[in-house]
């Protein structure tokens, strides 16, 4: 932890001693890090969400529930279905789906069916069951043959399958009215903007909540790589040849002194 | 160890990604086939976006390519005259391919063609040449006798002297051959190392050992201008990783040459007809068994 992240947790159980109305009871959160940078050893990181319930009456512990829902900057994607031609297996049909959620982690302290009902979580779009794709259908409907609730099912199955889209049901702790989530950062999370919701709830509904973010960059080498490549990208393509073309001249040199 | 590729958005292994350029590279020194068909996959089986993976191996390919011809022309196996009239179809070919594509894409069902002509090409140029080849090896081969056979084509007018391959005929066939080429890269999406091969030996009748050197010369001009056009329109040509790949590749094509200088032209012939075999046994496998989840999701505009 860092030293940052220590002194505002002094301070939040300061302020959690705080007198308060009675009856509001809230949430405070903030996270150990807001930005991550990508460099080339880059193989994933952590993040350190912690925070406190804001609690005018001393409340015994178990009490509260704490989720936190982390969502990746959206992308669109599409997904493909195939099917069997006379003897052959072949990309049939295809739905685009409005952009989705890159990655999508939820937290809990513990798990998601115990601490709401199915219809709360729904509503609050909390949990991997209730991430729900939107066709893109921009470019016309979706045809009748093709059911895309499937597609849609099969999107979410695959981002599980990834690591992208997960639940992390007992990774959240109290310590009193203190509690503190480890988040993990795979190595293949896309760059961009990361929001982060916290929410408080108690008997199965949501007393507050907190929205944050964060977000992950590219710096120095890879940056310069990326940004070239977009930006001027003629300049980007003539230098990758020449380096191929350079290499694979060296590559014959060093051989031929042996 | 791991290093994070900037355009790929991934970590990958450097080990993993020398040795596979390495070991494509061997293959390409020895066959003068690019590697593409091997080297794609397995990238994407590594995590790799498959667009990234397709434009980032081109400059591998011409590395190789690159290293390889360097190679081949110590050992006098290179006809440029030769590799040049191939580029000149092969150019004209590739621009009526990309016509011929946007034709089929707007009947649909692009895919299953696609998948049918490219298995059922391999399946027959792979069964001749492993057909021809063994039969050679055994000593049973009776008939097409190779050199001071003359075909039909023989009569065309511009006779050019190709001295390396020890030909001296009309530059229309070997440009027709490079279009045709041209036409199928265009529209299989391969770089046509497969197919020029085969038919640089079996139509222009060229020396095995000259062929291999001629078709990493064409393949340069090929992957040079094609890799130019995936880093410009989709900007998905990976530096790092093209790097990592390219200096496996140009060690392992310098290997692959020397090996393939060792072997005779039909073993040679042996050899690629098998590889050829494999990949299309592999492509019909795919095709047709039932896939283990039907559905695949890709990011916009990934091709397969």
């Amino acid at each position: 932890m860092t030293p940052r992240a220590l002194a505002a947790l002094a301070l939040l159980a300061l302020f959690g001693l705080c007198p308060r109305p009675a009856g509001a009871q809230s949430v405070q959160a903030d996270l150990s890090d807001y930005a991550f940078a990508i460099t080339s050893n880059f193989t994933g990181a952590s993040l350190l969400l912690y925070g406190t319930v804001v609690s005018p009456t001393p409340v015994p512990p178990g009490t509260f529930d704490v989720v936190v829902v982390v969502r990746g900057p959206p992308v669109p994607l599409t997904v493909r279905r195939k099917e069997r031609v006379v003897a052959f297996w072949i990309n049939r049909h295809v739905v685009r789906f409005e952009p989705v959620p890159s990655l999508y982690y939820v937290v809990s302290n513990r798990p998601l069916g115990e601490i709401a009902t199915p219809s709360v979580l729904r509503r609050n779009g909390i949990g991997t069951a209730f991430i729900d794709p939107d066709p893109d259908l921009s470019a016309g409907a979706v045809p009748e043959a093709v059911d895309a609730d499937t597609f849609a099912r099969a999107l979410v199955r695959t981002k599980i399958k990834q690591g992208l889209y997960r639940e992390f049901p007992d990774a959240l702790f109290f310590r009193d009215s203190l509690f503190r989530a480890p988040v993990p950062i795979p190595a293949n999370a896309q760059v961009g903007r990361y929001q982060v919701e916290v929410y408080l709830l108690r008997e199965g509904s949501i007393l507050g909540a907190r929205s944050m973010s964060f977000h992950i960059e590219k710096t120095g080498f890879e940056r310069l790589v990326y940004d070239l490549a977009h930006s001027a990208p003629v300049f980007y393509a003539l230098g990758v040849i020449l380096m191929a073309t350079l290499m694979g001249l060296g590559g014959n040199l060093i051989f031929r002194q042996r | 160890m791991q290093i994070y590729l900037p355009i790929a958005e991934i970590s990958a292994n450097i080990f993993l990604l020398l040795g596979l350029g390495g070991a494509v590279g061997v293959l390409s020194g020895m066959f003068g086939v690019g590697g593409g068909f091997l080297m794609t996959p397995l990238l994407i089986f590594a995590g790799i976006p498959p667009t990234v993976a397709v434009a980032t191996v081109l400059s591998q390919i011409l590395a190789s390519s690159v290293s390889g011809v360097l190679a081949h022309m110590r050992r006098g196996s290179v006809d440029f005259r030769m590799g040049l009239v191939l580029v000149a179809g092969g150019a004209l070919g590739a621009g009526l391919g990309v016509v011929l594509f946007d034709y089929l894409a707007s009947l649909g069902q692009i895919d299953l063609f696609i998948t049918l002509s490219y298995v059922l090409f391999l399946g027959t140029i792979g069964i001749l040449m492993l057909w021809e080849s063994v039969g050679k090896l055994r000593g049973t081969s009776r008939g097409r006798g190779r050199g001071g056979h003359h075909a039909w084509f023989h009569a065309l007018p511009f006779k050019v002297r190709f001295r390396r391959s020890k030909l001296y005929m009309s530059a229309i066939p070997p440009f027709v051959v490079g279009m045709f080429v041209g036409v199928l890269a265009a529209v299989l999406g391969v770089g046509g190392g497969f197919i020029i091969v085969p038919a640089m030996i079996y139509v222009l009748r060229m020396p095995t050992q000259v062929v291999i050197g001629t078709s990493l010369f064409q393949i340069i001009f090929i992957t040079a201008l094609t890799s130019f056009l995936h880093a410009v329109n989709s900007q998905s040509v990976d530096g790092v990783l093209a790097f990592l790949l390219i200096v496996g590749g140009v060690i392992g094509v310098q290997f692959g040459v020397r090996f393939g200088a060792r072997l005779r032209g039909e073993e040679l012939r042996a050899l690629l007809a098998i590889l050829v075999i494999t990949v299309c046994g592999r492509l019909a496998w795919d095709v047709v068994t039932p896939p283990a989840d039907v559905y695949s999701v890709i990011l916009p505009g990934g091709a397969p």
